[in-house]
């Protein structure tokens, strides 16, 4: 895929995850995470240090991100700041590109936090927004408005329950706390671990790479715990409590053999399951539009399709570094 | 369960009752309240985990401590002296005890017993946690997640616990601020400024030696020595006679002074920056190596390195958790292998029961790391219970859930997800099968969620009842207590050291019969206490 593609192209999961192979699957609830890991070819880009980034507003709908790193990183998709301090939390729509010790301005972040004024100096820990926040805030990335999101983030805050709703993120964040705590309590980091494939309800529902394993180091929690938390809290509220298609023990015989047998094929029939739910979101296809930012050889491109929305890094080697696609609706 | 464990419970519930409940309290309820307060007490730290923010993990230690509180004010001050408790969860309950006015007789202990206890506990707290507990009585700390306790009772024995130290000289120069201000807390700013220009006359009169001999000697262990440090702390100068009080001034003109009589390295580091700007660093850690403590010199390594000094580290002087915190930070040999088996075989010695074969499960997965601000210890903890539990049978098969095993074999450090019901399958396989199998782990389980319990099910389906043991080193806030993996079927118990398995283990009995359980508890704290509680064991 050319960096200057003017023009709409097709791209498989597949291709974007080449160089990849999956690792055994963690399941707690309604949420199953795949994790993603470079296959023998080593799919490993050290170009990008992890998104260290210290964020400031400078206005609202301006957001200035500074990277202390000696390499460049990538500001991730839907990043946003939620502070205790005086001021407006904000988020980003769009990737950015932040060259090593350089600051980055963006005139087109929005604000989450609808009637809080102020602005935010120096903040570091971020979140990435609920997926389906994302979507609709992905979709107006060229748009100059701090107040774009609010309408969805006050859908949204309805749509779960939350009481205190409007387009204050943090009222979800506060309501849901402590299960938001647990997801990044529940998932697990594994060995050289790249990206992950995310599925509620057995539908694959995010799909995740990034550049090296310090880079998906620090984006797991904040893409676990409200990116992708938030879709589980919301798959629950659509189709209840109790998680779909967990594959149950059942000892036929009664041994300790018989129990390690059992074992042994309810594992193989999760992963035939995990397979497939995999194979089919493997070869779904995603739209790239035109390139949103090019940075020497890399460039971020927009890719969607039906069901899914997100940004991927790619290069003009044909490489995928960086892939943030996440479900743009809940269904049931 | 097997015959070790059933001699066990049989010893432990077969001893007389020392604590029934009163009123509407049923033995159920103050089981509970005991399990939740033990939960908080062996392992709850007051810090942020891999899961739960400080705040949280101390809202849910403080309402498990208040609920065994309020459920039995002296089971509660008895259960605080069991071996194996956190230091900051006695600090939490000294301050719980100290700002709750006591009357009369309670159940079995009377108040000066129960001022025993007191004494015991704060005096077993290591210095520089006592002291900031006793600054916490004179002001709150919202860190501790404290409330100021400040009444006649605490303040004597801020007093009783300083002044009678054997250990006051050296507290007198190495803390002297905060002992200043623990004093003239206990005594109030104007007697405080009395005693001080008593104690700077050579002469003072009659009723200025009967203040002090109230005051002062009434508190002390040598009379002597307390009023001499008490005169150093007040600031009284050039009436110095003790070896570390007199070295404080002299190594102001010659930092060697302080060579060779226990000089404390920070204070020493202190002059040296104020006094001896020339003088490399190097030096003042030299002159002050053996007055380094054991932890002092553990923490010292690096910097002792970078300085070109060796301070020498004995490893036998320190608990097998903190040498594989120590192994994680600078690495495993041999001295430290050698000391943390000889520990495990000791430790052994003592626990409770014997097997042919144990099965051990250690999760090393990724969240066995803990919070950044207590990083590895639950996987630390995790190690050396591991050690002592292969001492505890003939032979031992230990399987890794997780994790990445280092060259030695003994150090392993975590990484990757929780299939635990493997673990459990891999030991019960073994030949020959495990009498015993403990599982060590933080019970967050994801390969998937919940297999664990099944598999125990499906165990006890087809008769296997093998006792199976849950270990865990992490106090979780959103379950107050420790998070379980197999509830009603796998005892979960928390444990933050080896050497407080045995209160783990007896905790475990709670399950089957909270008055007896109750009651092993109450027998081993009051061994394990005071003189005065000892007493108390025999009725």
């Amino acid at each position: 895929m050319a960096t200057n593609n003017k023009t709409q192209t097709s791209l498989t999961v597949e291709q974007i995850l080449a160089g990849t192979t999956l690792g055994r699957s963690q399941t707690v609830g309604h949420m199953e995470v795949i994790p993603i890991i470079p296959d023998s070819s080593g799919s490993v880009d050290d170009t990008f240090a992890p998104p260290d980034i210290t964020a400031a507003t400078q206005g609202y709908g301006n957001v200035r991100m500074t990277n202390d790193e000696d390499r460049p990183t990538i500001a991730p998709t839907g990043a946003g700041w939620v502070t205790p301090q005086a001021a407006q939390d904000h988020a980003i729509a769009s990737a950015e590109f932040i060259p090593a010790k350089k600051t980055v301005a963006v005139d087109t972040a929005m604000c989450i936090q609808a009637s809080q004024g102020g602005y935010i100096k120096d903040a570091k820990e971020f979140l990435i927004l609920p997926a389906t926040l994302r979507t609709a805030a992905i979709a107006q990335r060229t748009v100059k408005s701090y107040g774009k999101l609010w309408p969805t983030i006050d859908s949204f805050n309805k749509g779960l329950g939350v009481q205190d709703h409007g387009g204050h993120l943090v009222y979800f964040l506060k309501h849901f706390a402590k299960q938001l705590d647990e997801f990044v309590a529940e998932f697990e980091l594994v060995p050289d671990q790249i990206g992950a494939l995310v599925l509620v309800g057995g539908k694959v529902v995010g799909i995740e790479r990034a550049p090296n394993p310090a880079f998906w180091s620090s984006v797991w929690t904040p893409l676990v715990r409200v990116c992708y938390g938030a879709v589980a809290l919301q798959a629950r509220k659509a189709i209840g409590d109790v998680p779909v298609g967990r594959s149950r023990l059942a000892v036929t015989d009664k041994s300790l053999a018989g129990i390690a047998a059992a074992l042994s094929a309810v594992k193989a029939s999760s992963a035939e399951a995990t397979r497939l739910a995999v194979a089919e979101a493997k070869a779904v296809a995603l739209f790239a539009g035109a390139q949103d930012r090019k940075f020497g050889d890399y460039g971020i491109f927009t890719v969607a399709n039906q069901t899914l929305a997100g940004q991927i890094v790619g290069h003009a080697d044909g490489r995928f570094p960086y892939l943030s696609v996440g479900v743009s609706a809940i269904q049931k | 369960m097997s015959k070790n464990d059933k001699a066990l419970m049989t010893r432990a519930l077969e001893q007389p009752t020392l604590w029934r409940p009163a009123g509407a309290m049923t033995p159920k309820k103050a089981g509970a309240a005991v399990c939740s307060f033990l939960d908080a007490a062996t392992t709850s730290l007051g810090r942020a985990t891999h899961y739960n923010s400080r705040e949280e993990q101390q809202k849910a230690e403080l309402s498990a401590h208040d609920g065994l509180f309020k459920t039995s004010r002296d089971l509660y001050a008895v259960l605080l002296a069991l071996p194996g408790l956190t230091d900051r969860s006695v600090g939490v309950g000294l301050k719980t005890l100290l700002s709750n006015p006591r009357n009369g007789k309670g159940e079995f202990l009377d108040p000066l017993q129960e001022r025993a206890v007191l004494f015991h506990l704060v005096q077993a707290l290591p210095p520089q946690r006592m002291l900031k507990l006793v600054e916490a009585f004179r002001v709150g700390d919202e860190e501790l997640g404290l409330k100021k306790a400040n009444n006649a009772r605490t303040r004597k024995l801020i007093l009783r616990t300083l002044l009678s130290s054997p250990r006051l000289q050296l507290w007198a120069v190495k803390y002297r601020r905060k002992m200043k201000a623990a004093l003239v807390h206990a005594w109030g700013e104007r007697k405080a400024s009395i005693i001080r220009s008593i104690l700077a006359k050579d002469d003072p009169t009659h009723d200025e030696l009967d203040m002090l001999r109230a005051d002062v000697d009434s508190f002390a262990g040598d009379s002597k020595v307390a009023r001499e440090c008490a005169a150093f702390i007040l600031g009284v100068r050039g009436k110095e006679t003790l070896p570390l009080l007199k070295a404080f001034s002299a190594a102001k003109t010659d930092i060697k002074a302080a060579k060779g009589i226990g000089f404390p390295p920070e204070v020493l580091e202190g002059i040296r920056g104020q006094f001896h700007k020339d003088v490399p660093h190097a030096v003042a850690v030299e002159t002050a190596k053996d007055g380094m403590t054991a932890g002092q010199k553990m923490n010292m390594q690096r910097e002792a390195k970078n300085a070109g000094v060796k301070v020498d580290l004995d490893p036998t002087q320190y608990d097998p958790v903190r040498l594989y915190l120590y192994a994680f930070e600078m690495g495993m040999d041999e001295k430290i292998q050698k000391a943390l088996a000889a520990k495990a075989k000791k430790l052994a010695a003592g626990f409770p029961a014997h097997y042919g074969t144990v099965g051990i499960v250690v999760d090393a997965s990724a969240s066995m790391a803990g919070d950044k601000t207590q990083a590895l210890r639950p996987m630390a903890c995790a190690l050396a219970m591991r050690d002592m539990l292969q001492h505890v049978g003939d032979e031992a098969v230990v399987a890794y859930v997780g994790g990445t095993v280092g060259d030695s074999g003994s150090l392993v450090r975590p990484m990757g997800d929780t299939a635990l019901a493997d673990g459990l399958v891999q030991v019960l396989s073994s030949i020959p099968a495990p009498e015993a199998v403990f599982v060590v782990s933080d019970g967050y389980e994801n390969c998937p969620a919940g297999r664990f319990a099944e598999v125990v099910a499906a165990l006890k389906e087809i008769g296997i009842e093998v006792p199976i043991f849950h270990l865990n080193p992490v106090f979780a806030s959103e379950t107050t207590g420790c998070r379980e993996l197999a509830p009603a079927l796998v005892p979960t118990m928390p444990v933050r050291s080896p050497e407080g398995l045995g209160t783990t283990i007896i905790r475990g009995l709670l399950e089957a019969d909270p008055l007896k359980g109750i009651n092993a508890l109450v027998r081993l704290a009051l061994v394990s206490g005071p003189v005065e509680m000892k007493a108390l064991a025999k009725l």
